[in-house]
């Protein structure tokens, strides 16, 4: 079962991974060791996804990274916490980012 | 109508000169390449230490049969040396040589030559080889006048009866066809490619942007699978059509196995067939597919429809319905949403081929193949099971089993057929292949490396192996090894990011960021390249 994803923990992308903008698409590949990845195995971030992602550099958690998005789209926190929640659960799911504690 | 006999290719396997005696009443003439000492060929195909020697060999033996031996000067493009009179001087004095050796005939592209051949060497037949492209009795009448003996017309049209009745009958030259070249009728590529070979003997470079030779043909198929019914082979069921306007029937079979030549040249002295098409066919961007089955294209009139077909395409329909009832595509050319279709597809027509050859164990693998993609495993396992009753050495059979337990996380399991599969075949690089992969997975780091190092000494050099001899060093903190194996592997596979993308961690480790960035560039730019051209063609 998936473990609850906590608004305390903090989160850096996985070093098994690259990421880049490509022709305005924010794409995260995985680093292939041969196993079963295949080519498509790629993800794309929209802007926000892009945003949130950003703001994973070890320093903020969760919920830091929340109220920092607050000042730039005008909608309640609650939703944009339920995006990064949701967000988060799909990175782990494919092993792009690594948790390194809670604050 | 006489029985109708064929001309067989040499593929470099001396062993194949024991079917030659086993089928002399069938075979009238064996061609070889001249050796690339002296001049570029058509193909890529090492030819061994020993070839010079083993030429003579080859002469005696055919000679000895009754069989023509036929060296091939097939070479479209000899760069800026080709028209030297040294560079011919060199290739003349071998021909006499090997005329007086028993040499009968010459098959040659470059007009020049077999002008200068005719002159110089009077006895010997010359043929005009496929590469020269005669679609024209106007093309064939200016062979003739340079000396040749027989024409061998293009393959793009081998379905016009009247044109090579024409060419024939204008030219009174002798007249070979093709049989089973797999290449597309007017490929675009084709010209390039054969003139990259012709120079490029055995050095592959890194080519331009993502292409590799083998994916061309692909790059059109992925647009029009149904351009597969375009390839303008002749089926063996319709050989004898062809009496009255041919008189030599050639056989691709170069770069094909002696048990592979041995199962063409079967069915088309039965004149018959009803298997998978690819098993007869030559192209390697016939790669692209997985199947396609003629005993489907025969109750559709297949040869008989094609043959009459103005090409008009978007009218009729008639290939794209043959694609979806005889076609299977090659996954690893689809995308994940295209693959589930395919698979589902495969076991429709593969269970469909199993009512006709029920003892068919390789059919049985594909259809637990294509299940495991479903992620159906108990009915895959059912079909792997059926394979073993009927062969006990199906090494197939063993594969697809251990790559399931790998994908049930059971390693011990996996390791075990692995190995029982080595016991049965010790010198298989494709088993040691899979073992490394399952020691990877099991994190058993250096039995992996000796697994995928065997490997490779057993010429099984997939992209996977070095990426997972990359991983393994790099997991095991051993960077420059891992780059070292990924260098190598970058030899054989220029194109593909994910080698850069390793690359880049083990740069990392080792604190070299800067070289570890011109990897993340190489990197995307092959992976958006790649996804280009995917992108436009799924």
């Amino acid at each position: 079962m998936a473990k609850k994803i906590k608004l305390e923990t903090v989160y850096v992308p996985s070093e098994d991974v690259v990421s880049r903008e490509l022709e305005g698409e924010f794409i995260i590949i995985p680093i292939a060791s041969g196993i079963g990845e295949s080519d498509d195995d790629f993800f794309s971030l929209n802007k926000t996804g892009r945003l949130i992602w950003s703001k994973m550099n070890g320093r903020n958690n969760l919920k830091e990274i929340a109220h920092e998005l607050i000042k730039e789209f005008d909608v309640p926190v609650e939703i944009i916490e339920k995006d990064i929640v949701g967000l988060v659960g799909e990175l782990l799911k494919k092993k792009m980012l690594r948790e390194i504690g809670a604050k | 109508m006489g029985e109708i006999r064929f001309s067989l290719g040499y593929n470099h396997d001396f062993k194949l000169l024991d079917l030659l005696g086993k089928y002399r009443e069938n075979i009238e003439s064996f061609y070889f390449p001249i050796p690339y000492r002296y001049l570029g060929s058509g193909r890529l195909i090492p030819q061994g230490e020993g070839y010079y020697e083993e030429i003579n060999e080859i002469i005696k033996k055919c000679n000895f049969l009754k069989i023509r031996p036929q060296m091939l000067l097939n070479a479209t493009n000899d760069g800026n040396f080709g028209l030297g009179k040294n560079y011919f001087s060199r290739i003349l004095d071998y021909l006499q040589e090997m005329e007086s050796s028993g040499l009968k005939s010459v098959i040659v592209a470059n007009p020049i030559y077999i002008s200068e051949i005719r002159k110089q060497i009077k006895s010997i037949e010359i043929e005009s080889s496929v590469n020269c492209y005669v679609k024209t009795v106007e093309h064939a009448l200016y062979l003739k006048d340079l000396g040749v003996d027989v024409i061998t017309i293009d393959r793009d049209i081998n379905r016009e009866f009247s044109l090579i009745s024409k060419i024939r009958l204008k030219t009174g030259l002798k007249i070979k066809v093709m049989l089973n070249e797999g290449c597309l009728r007017n490929c675009p590529f084709r010209n390039m490619h054969y003139n990259f070979l012709s120079l490029n003997v055995l050095k592959p470079k890194k080519l331009l942007g993502d292409i590799s030779l083998d994916s061309l043909c692909s790059r059109v198929y992925l647009r029009h699978p149904e351009k597969v019914f375009s390839i303008p082979f002749i089926p063996p069921d319709t050989v004898s059509l062809y009496a009255s306007v041919a008189d030599y029937y050639k056989l691709s079979t170069r770069a094909f196995s002696t048990q592979k030549i041995e199962f063409c040249l079967n069915a088309y002295i039965k004149q018959d067939f009803n298997g998978d098409l690819l098993e007869i066919l030559d192209c390697p961007g016939l790669a692209h597919f997985n199947y396609i089955d003629y005993a489907v294209l025969k109750k559709h009139n297949f040869f008989s429809k094609i043959s009459k077909c103005d090409n008009d395409c978007g009218e009729c329909n008639y290939c794209n319905k043959l694609i979806k009832k005889a076609v299977i595509i090659n996954s690893n050319y689809l995308n994940s949403d295209a693959r589930v279709k395919e698979d589902e597809k495969a076991i429709k027509i593969y269970s469909r081929v199993l009512k006709a050859s029920p003892k068919e164990v390789s059919i049985y693998l594909r259809i637990s193949t294509a299940y495991f993609n479903l992620k159906k495993e108990k009915r895959a396992l059912k079909y792997i099971n059926r394979a073993l009753r009927l062969n006990s050495k199906a090494i197939g059979a063993y594969l697809i089993l251990g790559a399931y337990y790998e994908r049930s996380n059971n390693a011990m399991k996996a390791l075990a057929v692995y190995k029982k599969a080595l016991r049965l075949f010790p010198h298989s690089g494709e088993i040691y292949f899979f073992l490394g992969r399952t020691y990877f997975s099991y994190k058993k780091y250096k039995e992996a490396v000796e697994s995928l190092k065997e490997a490779l000494r057993s010429n099984y050099n997939s992209l996977e192996v070095y990426l997972l001899l990359g991983s393994c060093y790099e997991k095991s903190g051993q960077y420059k090894k891992s780059i070292n194996e990924l260098r190598s592997g970058e030899i054989t596979y220029p194109n593909e990011a994910k080698i850069n993308f390793l690359l880049v961690k083990c740069y990392r480790k080792i604190g070299q960021v800067g070289q570890a960035n011109k990897e993340l560039d190489n990197g995307f730019r092959k992976f958006l390249e790649k996804r280009r051209i995917n992108g436009e063609e799924n």
